[in-house]
């Protein structure tokens, strides 16, 4: 039957009637009357079943194409284009003129929809929560050595970093949320000031130390909120987040840390 | 900011203890660098590879007293203070301790007597800098090979510039000739340059006596005249003892130099830190209110 099969399949594209097909097999294989040993393929008159010798393949549809990586992506390309967009026309306008009515700025932002840290703000308290229960399970604070091995392969998604040194010196002093931990970089959402409209901000982790503060696990006598606060080496942290887990570090000579 | 990476503990061993006046002497040396604009001295210790190290006792590894220090010198508001361990070895692999050792000295330095011993420091050890006894003929001839890989793995080599000037005041007459101290040493530093290739290298003091210190201007021309280009020479004084700073303190402060505990946002402060057990965490504690993120997150909430 596995050898009909593929004679089958073979008719099919001579014949359009399953009929005609079913037909010439029994013919072929019939115990008397005439057995051909030889099978007639003909020219088939339809244009459909020409599609098997094209090479063309199975168009993959657009939201198939668009996976997760590529996406953010391009959000973050876009926003930065949108931010870069939306500082030329502040610097503009305050280069023309200050009496007329104030830069319509709140209204800009919504528009261009550029991200703002209020939006991050939850994101960041998730990740002092998971800090928290990372490092001290039992709301114990432990010695330097058993802290910073785990915090080497934290994730960092959701850190309020500050840029205390760098190479570039239009970096030092930028904070704000981390919102993506790439390989060679941190996506950092900071806050607007009066000539930068704030959002996103791509700081290279070559060359850069950044600090942040570790909220502790908070006692019920006491009010006021304690931390600890560390730095990231980040010449020495340009592995991506998932990586980093498994990664041995290893020490090395330092004169390319600044 | 000039570094001094070596002042000499008056003592080289662990059964005695400094007199009253050695410590004075030390405190008048201390303010004298401090003076001519040396901010971060590091106090050296340096013992023999026979001196028995009490590892076990934590507490009486470190003999050099840094808070009392502190205390003592609390006029000096920028006045940095460090210390540091050398070991003066002829045979490296009888080292074992050293990984327990590192935790208590900011600086680990070794002095190889020998060609193998610094072939051995080199490869094996994890240390920050490499001093030579430059006073006396080295029994070795110093390779580029040997050298150049230790200053990739970012060893320094030190120059101790107080053999040059100890003759006239204050010798102390334990060694032969003042005249044959100065040649070895030029012969000396200069094999070094040479095998070094003008890098890596960093000069400190090893005064032993307030007189014996000089200001960057006279470091300097004394470089100058060793063949050192003026930018090179700088180096030696400012960023490459920096380096050998912040590669001993991140060894203390750091998980292999990735995250490390932040101390007035820089690598080599040790200000906040607990000086008999440097691995507390609990010292650095702050109120969340006075740091930059409570204040940009009150900001963001107001």
């Amino acid at each position: 039957m596995n050898s009909n099969e593929l004679e089958k399949h073979l008719l099919t594209r001579c014949y359009d009637s399953q009929n005609r097909i079913v037909e010439l097999l029994e013919q072929r294989y019939a115990t008397n009357g005439d057995q051909k040993s030889s099978i007639v393929f003909t020219k088939s008159e339809s244009t459909t079943t020409a599609k098997l010798f094209s090479n063309d393949t199975p168009t993959i549809s657009r939201a198939r194409l668009q996976t997760t990586r590529k996406s953010l992506k391009a959000y973050i390309s876009s926003t930065l284009a949108n931010q870069r967009k939306l500082n030329k026309r502040i610097k503009q306008y305050k280069r023309k003129s200050h009496t007329t009515s104030p830069f319509p700025r709140d209204k800009l932002i919504e528009e261009h929809r550029i991200p703002q840290i209020t939006q991050f703000i939850h994101m960041n308290k998730l990740w002092q929560k998971y800090m928290q229960d990372l490092l001290f399970p039992n709301g114990q604070i432990q010695a330097l050595p058993n802290i910073l091995p785990k915090l080497s392969s934290a994730d960092f998604n959701g850190c309020l970093v500050k840029v205390v040194q760098s190479r570039n010196r239009n970096c030092v002093g930028m904070q704000g949320i981390v919102v993506w931990d790439a390989q060679h970089s941190f996506v950092v959402c900071v806050p607007g000031t009066d000539e930068d409209i704030g959002g996103f901000k791509v700081i290279p982790k070559q060359h850069t130390l950044f600090a942040f503060d570790l909220i502790l696990p908070s006692k019920e006598e006491q009010e006021e909120e304690e931390c600890i606060p560390f730095t990231i080496i980040g010449s020495r942290f340009e592995v991506r987040s998932v990586d980093r887990s498994g990664k041995k570090f290893k020490n090395h000579s330092i004169d390319d840390i600044l | 900011m000039p570094y001094d990476l070596n002042i000499p503990w008056p003592v080289d061993n662990y059964t005695s203890k400094p007199t009253p006046s050695q410590l004075t002497q030390l405190k008048n040396i201390i303010s004298t660098n401090y003076t001519l604009g040396i901010t971060h001295q590091v106090i050296n210790y340096s013992i023999t590879e026979t001196v028995k190290i009490p590892i076990n006792n934590a507490n009486e590894i470190n003999p050099i007293d840094i808070t009392w220090l502190r205390n003592e010198l609390v006029n000096f508001p920028k006045l940095r203070l460090f210390t540091r361990l050398t070991l003066i070895v002829n045979d490296s692999s009888k080292i074992q301790h050293l990984t327990k050792l590192q935790n208590h000295f900011d600086l680990i330095a070794i002095q190889p007597l020998t060609e193998k011993a610094l072939q051995l420091t080199i490869t094996n050890l994890d240390v920050d800098l490499i001093s030579l006894n430059l006073s006396s003929r080295l029994p070795f001839f110093l390779k580029h090979k040997i050298i150049g890989s230790a200053i990739d793995k970012g060893i320094k080599f030190e120059i101790c510039y107080n053999w040059l000037i100890s003759g006239a005041i204050g010798y102390d007459g334990t060694h032969a000739n003042v005249q044959l101290i100065k040649k070895n040493f030029f012969n000396n530093v200069l094999q070094l340059i040479r095998a070094s290739r003008s890098r890596g290298l960093v000069i400190s003091s090893g005064a032993t006596q307030p007189l014996q210190l000089r200001n960057s201007n006279d470091i300097l021309t004394i470089l100058k005249t060793l063949g050192l280009d003026r930018s090179r020479a700088k180096a030696c004084m400012t960023v490459n003892p920096e380096r050998v700073l912040v590669n001993g303190r991140l060894r203390i402060k750091s998980y292999k130099q990735t995250i490390s505990v932040n101390d007035n946002a820089k690598l080599l402060e040790n200000e906040h830190e607990n000086p008999n057990k440097k691995s507390d965490s609990l010292v650095y504690k702050r109120k969340l209110q006075d740091t930059d993120t409570g204040k940009l997150l009150k900001k963001v909430k107001s």
